[in-house]
């Protein structure tokens, strides 16, 4: 019997940099082998009583059951209690009402480890350098994810993606997640709240669990790289970590070998890189060969150096991403990058062949230098993906982009051709293809079975439709039927431009604009795509032929999807030009309103003035009434009602015939004149 | 190598049952996918990786790498999450070497042939990519 590596644990808890408590806590029994990381929620004070409260009866219960039960049923009854007690204690006190928390436990045992967890709380394995999740979050978004529902890119910036699926205390009871594995010498184990994952990325968070001397530097570090990120939530991390075995030394102090051995010959690597002249990349054209060899050969061998002692890749990592990015920044062409790699790459593994020239422990010891020595080529290969990735990233929204201003800088033109996007520009399908098209097709309008039945009947229609008879009603297909014939004849479609525009104008054209008409369409789109790709992913051909044939139909089905987007943007623009239109001629039409309105109240006032000086006339006459021709409606007075524009100046008043003496004008308030 | 290929025909079924397991944590977009259709297709990998081990020639499975990387990024998968589930089929396989194979030369020597191997399918990988990337920026450049 091997004796049991031993165990080392840290936990370390923070409120983060923009909470003012910490509803975060854990426990770190060695004794009983038992570690928790628990993330309370609830108003008030009730997440830190839950994740309290559920953190004492875990390990209560624990310490009764264990030795009684297996480790992972006492760990899943232990969370299940836990559960219980929180929910009870939210039922009793309403200031508490609605507190939960979220639980993930381990539970170790010689090399043995139950892992249980509900909610978003993590367990990590890190094992030889690289780093493992565990569990699998208990969220909304990711339980859409894993049913396939939500992909994992839009999952990372989804509003509800902290919203939890499961929690101890929501309910009396809890499905707890639980699951085994054997342990190693050397591995750790990480269990962390979502205030470190959240704020920090995988790589980053392998890189320092796997880099730090021991769980307790681990821990502290990890903390710190959250803080780092933003802080923005409490954080929690403990790290357990199993001794080294004897044998495992014997491991270590090979890799240790090999990275002394690598770094002696740092100045034959840096000539074989000359010999396969790394200098003369266009990467290095503004340096001297000297140069070149002594930075480019000379950063990767001491970053190779550093990896293999501490068996990591961060340093590789950096140096190939800075590599990436800096030439393809500059709009170097990858087939350079490429170029300069593979020389850096032929000039290591000759460096190597030279280690094992000698004995047998030289040639054990160049096995394991190679092994690491690939490693660290495949972490430089992982850095150049995610510079391209990036670089996949911004060339797709600037296609998205432009897409979008030329939908609506163009009117609609019914001739217009949508084309399908570069990245699906596929070679026509084999023959092979083809036929593994024409099966999923069948098999996805369920034709498979009934298709000879189906065929009669189809017969007999168009044979009874060339008659002329037109008696026959054929059952109206469903529409996703429609979109499913369209993809599978667009699909076969010989040339690698397809045309998908009259087949999405055909599915469009005669709809309303609007929720109500749009919505059965993009359903039925949805459907037949989510079928069609089903049925071929189903199928028995060969891997190979089912992934030619999937990727022409995921290319056919996002055409329609976009054909479609971009006919419901341009009737949008139609719409909102003559919604403007509209506004423009009702904006008129409201300035003329009013500069009648003016000119009626103008003339109101004008009206008054009359009545004023006819009224002083009259006083001024021999006591006998004075009837003015304004007012009496003579053929000298202007008639408002044919012109609303005529002059209805004092003038014009005053020069109609009157009874009486005239006498001066009287004074009297300015009307205004046109 | 054929003795290299032979011990990872006799771990292989191991790898599968492994791989099924910790399908989820290798990528995400492969938890949703029945267990059938991702036995078939790791099988499927699986088979040309012991090729490879066989005949150490990497030209040949590039159509295999390139149907891949259109498929995976057709079903949502990141770049970066492509490169990773590569490497990670290769740890999984030394996971399984190392439980089933006693520490010594010939051990030492299949995880090199392992790594050899994972470089390969890593670096055709990358290869793919910059021409996913090249097509991409072809097409942008012809409808600007």
């Amino acid at each position: 019997m091997s004796r049991a590596p031993a165990l080392s644990a840290r936990g370390v808890t923070h409120p983060g940099l923009t909470r003012g408590k910490n509803e975060d806590c854990f426990l770190a029994d060695a004794a009983l082998g038992l570690y928790l990381v628990l993330d309370g929620m609830g108003g008030h004070s009730g997440g830190e009583v839950a994740a309290a409260r559920a953190r004492d009866v875990i390990h209560l219960e624990m310490r009764a059951r264990l030795g009684q039960e297996a480790p992972a049923a006492a760990l899943e009854a232990a969370l299940g209690a836990a559960s219980a007690a929180v929910h009870g204690e939210a039922q009793r006190d309403r200031g508490l009402h609605g507190m939960g928390t979220t639980a993930v436990a381990c539970c170790v045992s010689g090399e043995r480890a139950v892992v249980a967890h509900v909610g978003d709380s993590r367990a990590y394995l890190l094992r030889r350098g690289r780093m493992r999740l565990l569990t699998r979050d208990h969220t909304v978004v990711a339980e859409l994810v894993a049913r396939g529902a939500l992909a994992a890119s839009e999952a990372a910036v989804h509003p509800y993606k902290s919203v939890l699926s499961r929690n101890l205390g929501g309910r009396r009871t809890a499905k707890v997640d639980v699951s085994e594995l054997e342990l190693e010498p050397g591995d750790r184990l990480l269990l962390c709240s979502d205030g470190l994952s959240g704020y920090a990325s995988h790589e980053a968070m392998e890189q320092v669990l796997a880099g730090a001397e021991d769980a307790d530097r681990a821990a502290d570090e990890l903390v710190e790289l959250a803080l780092r990120g933003g802080g923005g939530d409490n954080v929690t991390a403990v790290v357990i970590e199993l001794g080294l075995d004897p044998a495992r030394d014997s491991t270590l102090e090979l890799r240790r070998g090999a990275a002394v051995a690598w770094w002696s010959r740092r100045e034959r690597f840096e000539a074989e890189a000359r010999e396969r002249g790394v200098h003369e990349s266009p990467i290095c054209a503004v340096l001297s060969p000297d140069e070149a060899v002594a930075i480019v050969a000379g950063n990767l061998c001491e970053a190779i150096y550093h990896d293999l002692d501490q068996a990591a890749g961060l340093h590789v990592w950096t140096y190939a991403e800075n590599l990436a990015n800096g030439w393809l920044d500059q709009g170097g062409a990858y087939e350079v990058l490429r170029d300069l790699l593979d020389r850096l790459r032929a000039a290591a593994i000759a460096v190597v062949a030279e280690v094992g020239e000698g004995g047998p422990a030289e040639a054990e010891l160049a096995v394991a230098l190679e092994t690491d020595l690939l490693r660290a080529l495949i972490v430089a290969e992982m850095a150049v993906a995610g510079a391209l990735g990036e670089r996949m990233r911004k060339v797709e929204q600037l296609l998205v982009r432009r897409d979008t201003r030329a939908t609506t800088a163009t009117p609609f033109d019914e001739g217009k051709t949508v084309e399908l996007s570069g990245a699906y520009k596929v070679e026509p399908p084999s023959p092979m293809v083809a036929a593994c098209l024409e099966r999923g097709w069948k098999a996805a309008r369920g034709e498979a079975a009934t298709g000879e039945a189906e065929r009669g009947a189809a017969a007999a229609v168009g044979s009874a439709e060339a008659a002329g008879a037109g008696a026959i009603d054929r059952p109206s297909a469903p529409q996703w039927t429609e979109v499913l014939d369209l993809a599978h004849r667009a699909a076969l479609d010989p040339s690698s431009d397809i045309d998908l525009a009259p087949a999405v104008r055909l599915l469009f054209g005669t709809r309303v604009l609007g929720e109500g008409a749009l919505r059965p369409l993009l359903e039925s789109l949805d459907r037949a795509r989510t079928r069609h790709l089903d049925a071929v992913r189903d199928l028995a051909e060969a891997p190979s032929i089912r992934a030619a044939a999937l990727h022409r139909l995921a290319g056919i089905h996002e055409g329609l999807m976009s054909s479609l987007a971009l006919m419901v943007v341009e009737s949008t623009v139609e719409l909102t030009e003559r919604y403007q239109r509209a506004t423009t001629v009702t904006a008129r039409l409201r300035a003329e309103l009013a500069r009648h309105e003016t000119h009626i109240s103008k003339l109101e006032r004008e009206v008054a003035d009359l009545r004023a000086g006819e009224a002083e006339l009259a006083t001024v006459s021999d006591g006998a009434p004075v009837v003015g021709p304004a007012l009496a409606g003579s053929a000298a007075a202007p008639d408002l009602d044919e012109d609303p524009d005529a002059d209805l100046t004092a003038e014009t008043v005053m020069d109609a015939p009157a009874v009486g003496p005239r006498e001066p004008e009287p004074a009297r308030p300015k009307g205004g004149k046109r | 190598m054929e003795r290299h290929a032979r011990t990872f025909e006799s771990i292989r079924p191991d790898v599968l049952d492994r791989l099924l397991d910790v399908r989820g944590s290798i990528d995400h977009t492969l938890s949703g996918i029945p267990s059938h259709v991702i036995r078939q297709q790791f099988d499927a990998v699986l088979d040309r990786m012991q090729r490879y081990l066989r005949d150490g020639d990497a030209v040949k499975y590039r159509p295999l790498a390139e149907r891949w990387v259109a498929f995976r990024l057709g079903e949502g998968s990141t770049p970066e999450n492509l490169i990773h589930a590569v490497v990670a089929l290769g740890d999984v396989i030394l996971d399984v070497t190392r439980g089933r194979m006693p520490a010594g030369p010939d051990g030492a020597e299949f995880a090199r042939a392992v790594a050899r191997m994972n470089f390969a399918a890593a670096r055709l990988i990358v290869e793919s990519l910059a021409e996913a990337l090249a097509a991409m920026t072809r097409s942008a450049g012809r409808r600007g």
